[in-house]
């Protein structure tokens, strides 16, 4: 037999007891050759780096505004920013919550007119900046500036950066603006003894404080010292893990005359996102005096005819 | 009985030859395409140069598309930096026309009406040799406030201290920007 003839039966013989495996072999080793052509030539999409995300709270990113919600949030925002930056007065102040123009601008136009200019002295451009999100409260940060791309800072510029919230109130987005939230009413949250009648009425919350609008009435025919700013803690507002005592008392005292009522207004440290519920306003020192005015206005606790608090529940 | 076995074989054999043959096609492609982007980069390189070279394989569209998708990987401090870059080096050519429309047209109608208006401020404080140094690079928003120092450097009086300038960027896309400066009076 020739060595030719020999080598292809031996080649024969081969593919014979191996054509199967051969087979098998090629078509997985097609198959990779071409998912990794595939794979190498698909056309890859580049995510341009972008590190301002507006509508993700900085406080805490997982309690985003919703994405459906974020567009209309951010036209109203848009809107409100453009009517003032026109002087449109009366449409930037019609996209206030009622709570807002109450407290803020006692329900006046020109209070509100008065907040425009002095913000908006040339046009201005803005950017805003999700801060947090609080039982349906967006609370944005707004930085407005002079127009600098209109400028490129000749001059140099200025911003004035405020807090905002937008508040869903019948199906429509307005704007507590100047870092005040919203009022809360209380009904029938009172404390009472044989000496004084405290009535809590409303509190206006702000970003960082809330207010609390209180009556006391005085039922004994002597003073009633609440606070003299003296002391400390004389009234503070229980949050649960801590309490918050009553600022600037010494400016607001709360001396009250026999028979007389009173309407204070107590302010507190209070972040509105800090997850905290205020669950009692405490009293802690009520004085009672009899009818010496001088004696009473001192304060003192060893001259008072009598000292106990009165805590409020406010739930 | 023995033809049969002799045509599977040779079957065999010819289905061997045709995966090596595809092989070598897709060895081949792949090679080919490695070529094409390595001559892409050297295009991008030598445009920023001016230089035409041998290996500018694409197109004026194709160019500016790989142009782009490199800026695309950028960092955004990158991206701020090369916009500005790109003005500067129109100013160094003295292409005044094509740094003219890099400016932001409220800009352009508050200090530079027309392009004439430009091109003398710009012959005036700017020279065809620029090193530009990045002081601080800030945001406003979708705004950025790039604090540069401009210098030159065959001019340069090392005792001086060059002053620090303002300009703003905006991005509207990957390279679709416009700037504005503080204007020296």
């Amino acid at each position: 037999m020739k060595p030719g003839t020999r080598i292809l039966l031996a080649i024969r013989a081969f593919f014979k007891k191996y054509w199967l495996y051969i087979v098998v072999i090629a078509v997985v080793w097609i198959a990779v050759i071409l998912i990794n052509n595939y794979l190498k030539n698909r056309p890859v999409e580049v995510v341009v780096e972008n590190t301002y995300t507006p509508n993700i709270p900085i406080m805490n990113s997982g309690e985003s505004v919703p994405e459906n919600e974020q567009e209309d949030v951010n036209s109203v925002i848009d809107t409100f920013f453009n009517y003032c930056n026109n002087k449109d007065y009366r449409n930037a102040y019609n996209m206030l919550t009622d709570d807002c123009k109450e407290y803020m601008y006692g329900n006046s136009l020109e209070s509100f007119t008065e907040y425009v200019d002095l913000i908006y002295t040339s046009k201005k451009i803005y950017n805003i900046q999700n801060y947090s999100n609080v039982d349906n409260v967006y609370i944005y940060d707004i930085n407005i500036l002079d127009d600098i791309l209109s400028t490129g800072t000749t001059g140099g510029y200025q911003t004035y950066t405020e807090k905002i919230a937008l508040i869903n109130e019948n199906g429509i987005y307005k704007i507590s603006n100047q870092g005040y939230i919203k009022k809360t009413t209380f009904t029938n949250v009172y404390g009472e003894d044989q000496n004084v009648k405290i009535d809590i009425l409303y509190k206006n919350a702000s970003y960082s404080r809330e207010e609390y609008a209180v009556e006391i009435q005085n039922k004994t025919n002597g003073y009633i010292v609440i606070a003299t700013g003296d002391l400390a803690n004389e009234i503070t507002l229980n949050l649960g893990d801590q309490k918050r005592a009553a600022l600037d008392m010494r400016n607001n005292q709360i001396i009250i005359a026999p028979g007389q009522k009173a309407a204070v207004y107590l302010l507190f440290d209070k972040y509105y996102d800090d997850h905290k519920t205020p669950s009692e306003i405490n009293f802690n020192l009520i004085r009672v005096y009899g009818n010496d005015e001088e004696t009473a206005s001192q304060g003192l606790t060893e001259n008072a005819n009598s000292s106990y608090s009165i805590n409020i529940s406010l739930s | 009985m023995k033809e049969k076995k002799l045509i599977i074989n040779i079957g065999l054999v010819i289905l061997v030859l045709i995966l090596i043959a595809i092989n070598i096609i897709f060895f081949i492609n792949h090679n080919f395409k490695e070529d094409v982007a390595s001559n892409n980069e050297t295009n991008i390189v030598n445009t920023s140069t001016n230089i035409n070279t041998e290996y500018n394989l694409v197109s004026e569209e194709q160019d500016e598309e790989n142009r782009e998708n490199k800026i695309a990987t950028f960092n955004e401090r990158q991206r701020m930096q090369t916009y500005f870059g790109q003005y500067i080096s129109a100013l160094e050519s003295k292409d005044y026309e094509s740094a003219y429309n890099m400016l932001y047209d409220g800009f352009k109608q508050n200090y530079f009406p027309t392009l004439q208006d430009f091109t003398t401020y710009a012959q005036n404080h700017y020279t065809s040799n620029m090193v530009v140094e990045y002081v601080n690079i800030e945001r406003e928003g979708t705004i950025f406030v790039l604090t540069v120092k401009i210098r030159d450097p065959l001019n340069d009086n090392t005792q001086t201290e060059v002053p620090e300038q303002q300009i703003v960027v905006i991005e509207n896309a990957v390279n679709d920007f416009k700037i504005s400066f503080a204007v020296q009076q």
